[in-house]
């Protein structure tokens, strides 16, 4: 331990990974704030526009669609992911016949490459031949027939839907690891105080998987501003970029119409938001922690 | 049959002939009149000195160059063959990935030697200095007396040429014969006609013209009836900041697309539809007409249930349209161009340059006919009458190029940047999915051009 703890050694043994953190991560960073900058468009060398490429992103309905739909996305999954995956891990921590199996595949949609899972719910949610259209269709219900995708209105909250779906097996997985670290003696303890099942879950299970709970609202945040394959399959950010989300819009303003700069300023934008939202979300949680004298 | 097999012949003469109206006097100046053309067709003959082993890498737009572009994958093999010295690396990525590769290597300055571009990047390459200037190559080899001016220069930076098309790129409506038949309509040759055949094929449950929205790009036919309004008189003004891309003769042009999609005319479900799937519903009878290009022909032929059903059309004409109505979308497709890196080696430039004149020769020609791809040079060679009737949808391209209607200028997409080229997509598909008004889709490339004039 104490070779460890010798600054020099210390250094060797953090310098390989933070010298790679800082190749691939923080110099790209600047290099993408540096190019928000400026006018590139792939092969012409870059003018310095200042933050004209920032002003126009706001005047921009495409990019102010595809934030819209992004937050639709955000809050479809915490709206959803977040309850479903602690339901549907409480379910998991019984012991019943069969509950591996059933963890296994609760789990499966989230190895499922997303791309697939575009591919799998296109079919489903598509219009004109689409599983529920063509469903709703043999039941008579015409009427009930809906632009799943592909419309002006519903495709980020059937894009939530998917990626609730996607991962609603890996956040569950999450939160039965946490269920498994609460110690049995809290839960007989209530028992013997005469607390019933609604009690229990509240006054125990719930503060004891805060922590949990951080984990997984982060990783929805950061997870909601990263898709990406799922709209680029299921959509393309059709009709004309009104379902696009962030990550699609500026794929497509950077590669498709080769507008370097100007996707950088989205790109960098994106990234401050998540960033913002991450650490917002755990600068409330460790006041609250604080406040409460409890968990640091 | 033989009158066929004549036309077939003529039409691959007329190529030259059909663009005249677009092509500059300078051009014919430097390398002889128009008329002169039949005479000289590149051949192939040994440049290098040597038998010295020599490769370069040839990079295209399609992951699997011998199945999505076998006439270039069956020259390559040829000029191979002919030449056991040279190796050729022909290699491909999915489109959009090849065209970004393009551009981080033209950043790193690391370009294949030869590689398929699109115009506008070519054009930002070539200002660049990063690529080899064709200009004494087609000089010398007199390619301007068997290439359309509008094909040789296609990529024309500053006077000077700096890639050459890889094929003639044709474009219109493939349309099914059988349900035209069917419902007693005639193929349209009016936007009236076009609006009626919409009304009885909606009626019928028949899609008229199949689209895919999720590729942005599958416009091409709608692109070409966009130039039945002028465009090409005014888009130098609109480029330059002297008039607007929104204007009452485009508006016309929206107007209709918004008519034709009232009346049912594409896909319900056309948002979330690729060009692969529009060309399966027209594959499956469920389109009357399918908006894409020559380049579907062997597919078509494969694929289609009655493939002697499928005919080809350059679109309709409008009442209200501006200036000549008879024009076609015959033109030349985006470049191949040959880095100059690579012409810094002069045995691999001129090994380069010699499979040039293999592929823009009668032999390199022959191969892509019998690929069925339009070439971009005239054809002087015959094709058997056999061909013809193997080949029903590529005879029917070619009964149109014969109409010796007017060749548009180029796709209307490549006259500016791709920025431009995509909001010109946004602007059409904006209007087919309903998103759109006419005046929003014009104003999406408006803001295009102002953002690429910097404003």
């Amino acid at each position: 331990m104490h070779w460890f703890n010798r600054k020099r050694n210390f250094i060797a043994m953090l310098g390989p990974t933070i010298l790679i953190y800082c190749l691939y991560i923080v110099i790209p960073l600047f290099v993408a704030v540096y190019y928000s900058l400026t006018n590139f468009k792939g092969i012409v060398t870059p003018e310095f526009i200042g933050i004209k490429n920032y002003i126009k992103m706001f005047g921009d309905r495409y990019f102010l669609v595809s934030v819209k739909n992004t937050a639709i996305v955000l809050l479809m999954s915490i709206l959803v992911l977040l309850p479903a995956s602690l339901i549907l891990a409480l379910v998991l921590n019984r012991s019943f016949k069969g509950s591996n199996v059933y963890k296994a595949l609760n789990f499966l949609p989230n190895i499922i490459a997303p791309i697939v899972v575009g591919l799998i719910w296109g079919y489903i949610f598509d219009p004109e031949m689409g599983l529920i259209n063509s469903a709703l269709d043999l039941m008579g219900r015409v009427a009930w027939k809906q632009t799943w995708i592909g419309g002006l209105v519903l495709t980020p909250y059937c894009v939530g839907v998917i990626y609730s779906w996607q991962n609603v097996g890996y956040i569950a997985t999450i939160f039965l690891a946490g269920l498994k670290t609460i110690p049995n003696e809290l839960f007989e303890s209530c028992q013997i105080d005469g607390a019933n099942g609604w009690q229990t879950f509240r006054y125990i299970t719930v503060p004891m998987l805060k922590e949990t709970f951080a984990i997984n609202i982060i990783l929805i945040i950061t997870g909601c501003f990263k898709i990406f394959e799922l709209v680029y399959q299921l959509t393309n950010g059709s009709p004309n970029h009104m379902s696009e989300v962030m990550t699609t819009y500026m794929y497509n303003t950077t590669f498709i119409s080769s507008r370097y700069g100007y996707g950088m300023s989205i790109a960098v934008f994106s990234c401050i938001v998540t960033m913002s939202f991450t650490l917002i979300y755990l600068f409330i949680l460790r006041r609250k922690n604080d406040e409460a004298g409890g968990l640091k | 049959m033989k009158k066929k097999v004549l036309s077939v012949i003529l039409c691959l003469v007329m190529t030259v002939t059909m663009l005249t109206g677009c092509g500059s006097s300078s051009d014919t100046s430097k390398n002889g009149t128009s008329e002169e053309t039949t005479g000289g067709t590149a051949t192939t003959e040994k440049t290098t000195d040597s038998d010295a082993p020599v490769e370069f890498d040839l990079s295209m737009h399609v992951a699997n160059v011998e199945e999505q572009e076998p006439a270039i994958y069956a020259i390559c093999q040829a000029y191979m063959e002919a030449h056991p010295n040279v190796t050729i690396n022909l290699t491909g990525e999915e489109t959009t990935e090849h065209y970004n590769k393009m551009k981080m290597n033209a950043q790193a300055d690391t370009l294949p030697d030869v590689f398929f571009n699109l115009l506008a990047s070519d054009k930002d390459m070539a200002s660049q200095g990063l690529l080899y200037c064709l200009d004494d190559f087609i000089a010398d080899n007199n390619l301007t007396s068997i290439m359309n001016d509008n094909m040789v220069n296609a990529v024309d930076v500053d006077g000077r040429i700096y890639g050459l098309p890889y094929q003639a790129l044709v474009t219109g409506f493939w349309y099914n014969k059988d349900l035209f038949d069917q419902y007693n309509l005639e193929v349209p040759s009016t936007y009236d006609d076009l609006v009626n055949c919409t009304k009885v094929f909606s009626e019928n449950g028949i899609i008229t013209i199949a689209q895919g929205a999720q590729d942005a790009y599958s416009v091409w036919a709608l692109m070409a009836e966009l130039c039945h309004f002028g465009y090409f008189d005014k888009i130098d003004g609109i480029l330059a900041g002297n008039e607007s891309f929104n204007n009452d003769d485009f508006r016309k042009f929206y107007d209709s697309l918004g008519e034709l999609r009232d009346l049912g005319a594409f896909p319900g479900n056309v948002a979330t539809s690729t060009y692969y799937d529009a060309k399966e519903m027209f594959c499956s009878g469920k389109a009357a007409m399918f908006d894409s290009g020559s380049w579907e022909s062997k597919y078509l032929e494969e694929n289609f249930s009655n493939p002697n059903a499928i005919g080809f059309t350059w679109g309709v004409s409008f009442d209200n349209g501006v200036g000549n109505q008879q024009i076609c979308s015959n033109y030349a497709h985006a470049p191949l161009a040959i880095s100059a890196k690579a012409a810094e080696d002069p045995a691999k430039l001129a090994v380069i340059l010699d499979f040039f004149k293999f592929y823009y020769s009668d032999d390199g020609a022959k191969i892509m006919i019998d690929n069925l791809v339009t070439p971009p040079t005239n054809y002087s060679g015959t094709i058997d009458d056999s061909f013809v009737s193997e080949h029903p949808a590529f005879a029917s391209v070619i009964d149109q190029i014969n109409l010796g209607y007017k060749g548009i200028k180029t796709q209307a997409d490549n006259v500016s940047t791709e920025a431009f080229g995509n909001a010109l997509y946004d602007s059409i598909y904006g209007v087919i999915n309903g998103v759109c008004t006419s005046d929003e889709a014009m104003n999406t490339v408006q803001a295009a051009v102002d953002d690429d004039l910097g404003k």
